[in-house]
């Protein structure tokens, strides 16, 4: 479970809403979270493919 | 945007950085078919590649964005080879050709943006799959003639 914090902080209200319909949450504290969370997944996904990235030829095609 | 890589994306990537601008495109929502996990961890035999290959599906574990496919979904794919026209039939009985279509179920199935380098095989599955949003990427021989090509 991660942790959760209560924050003080200025936050765009039109992002807000937007990301509410976009991740269809009830909450704005889902939408803010949600829209971090992604954030965060992209970053790690991105991460992982630039260590793979020109390792050279070391997966084959099998399936051509 | 879903995105969705095929396997010979992922592989001219490791290979040579080719697709790096899609691979590493900030902001698209990025989902990874088991069955292109399946065809990756076919390719790579050494510990090297295992080792990167379990880096690589890690995120997209931990996210539950690993796709996979089920009952209704085998069953159209059922569909989809009944339905082929006689002339496909030996390209039917091929495995790379069933987990291309394998692959763009998943895809389908997620609304996802489908990259792939595989023209001919997409273009026989799109025909047929007119929801499927396919996006073509050249394959890295066809890069390097472009870049060679006077102009």
């Amino acid at each position: 479970m991660p942790k959760m914090i209560k924050k003080t902080i200025e936050l765009n209200q039109h992002y807000i809403d937007r990301a509410r319909l976009i991740f269809k949450v009830r909450t704005e504290k889902e939408a803010v979270n949600k829209a971090l969370e992604m954030a965060v997944i992209d970053d790690n996904i991105i991460k992982a493919h630039e260590l793979a990235g020109g390792e050279g030829d070391i997966i084959d095609e099998i399936f051509k | 945007m879903k995105v969705m890589f095929d396997t010979n994306i992922y592989i001219s990537f490791i290979r040579n950085r080719t697709h790096a601008d899609e691979l590493l495109r900030r902001g698209t929502v990025k989902y990874l078919s088991a069955t292109v996990l399946m065809e990756l961890w076919a390719g790579g035999r050494t510990r090297k590649a295992e080792r990167l290959l379990y880096q690589l599906q890690k995120p997209y574990a931990d996210a539950g964005r690993v796709v996979t496919l089920n009952s209704e979904q085998y069953i159209a794919i059922g569909h989809f080879f009944a339905d082929l026209p006689p002339e496909y039939r030996e390209l039917s009985k091929k495995a790379d050709f069933l987990n291309d279509v394998q692959i763009a179920i998943t895809a389908l199935s997620i609304g996802a943006n489908l990259y792939t380098e595989n023209r001919i095989h997409f273009d026989i599955i799109h025909r047929r799959i007119k929801s499927l949003k396919v996006k073509y990427l050249p394959t890295n021989e066809n890069q390097e003639r472009h870049k060679t090509q006077p102009s």
